[in-house]
């Protein structure tokens, strides 16, 4: 299940923030403990995009921790108990 | 004997960067068996000093950037004899102020869950300026520099 939310400067993503990384574009990524992962342009949220949901499915997280950008759309992340790489937000 | 290792980040050299969050320090070492081994840091709240640092990273010049959650804090040195310490924050919900890691977060069964999170948040981007999870204020910030100059919050 992929989710996108259309949100600019708006806060679309209520969660605890976990960890964050910045890919080669600047944009903003971060792993929420609630298990979702959210990218936004800059700052103020600008285009800011939710990815995932709670579960153990595909496209889901139980609780996705660390989060490294690997390329400028990828990214990997740490769920509780074991290791996904998931596509990119595109 | 490490205990709660965070990061790890690597540097132009390819050393390897680690907070150790038991032991309230940071480690650096060249490679993934531990060869060149050096640590700073212990348990406190004065400079040289850490307080279950849970985050690093390294600007592009080699700074060390350090979430120092217990302490309610970030921290930059230049390097790991802790040379130019400069710190900034204070625990609260103000500008210039964090609560770290201690918040009450929802699993996803919605069971309130107080286990001690550690943010794993810190990095710095092509301008130098740093960005940072202040996590049981629910927010990203960034700053231009370790003054707190240039504070800028997005809520979540």
């Amino acid at each position: 299940m992929l989710i996108f939310i259309p949100s600019v400067r708006e806060n679309m993503a209520a969660g605890t923030p976990y960890s964050l990384d910045l890919d080669a574009k600047g944009r903003i990524w971060i792993s929420f403990l609630e298990g979702f992962v959210v990218r936004m342009d800059d700052i103020g949220g600008a285009a800011l995009q939710q990815f995932g949901s709670p579960g153990k499915g595909d496209w889901q997280f139980r609780r996705p921790m660390g989060i490294v950008c690997m390329v400028y759309s990828g990214f990997f992340s740490r769920p509780q108990y074991d290791i996904r790489l998931k596509g990119s937000m595109h | 004997m490490t205990y709660g290792l965070r990061g790890p980040c690597t540097d132009s050299s390819g050393r390897i960067f680690i907070t150790d969050v038991g032991n309230d320090r940071i480690i650096r070492i060249n490679n993934c068996i531990g060869e060149g081994l050096v640590t700073f840091g212990e348990r406190g709240q004065e400079k040289g000093q850490f307080v279950e640092p849970t985050a690093i990273s390294l600007t592009a010049g080699g700074e060390i950037l350090i979430n120092d959650a217990g302490n309610r804090r970030d921290v930059k040195i230049d390097d790991m004899q802790g040379t130019g310490w400069a710190e900034y924050g204070t625990q609260g919900n103000e500008v210039g102020q964090f609560q770290g890691m201690y918040g009450v977060t929802q699993q996803p069964n919605g069971i309130a869950d107080q286990t001690l999170f550690f943010p794993l948040g810190i990095r710095c981007d092509a301008q130098g300026r740093i960005y940072f999870i202040d996590q049981a204020n629910k927010r990203l910030v960034r700053m231009n520099d370790m003054d707190g100059s240039g504070w800028m919050e997005f809520k979540f």
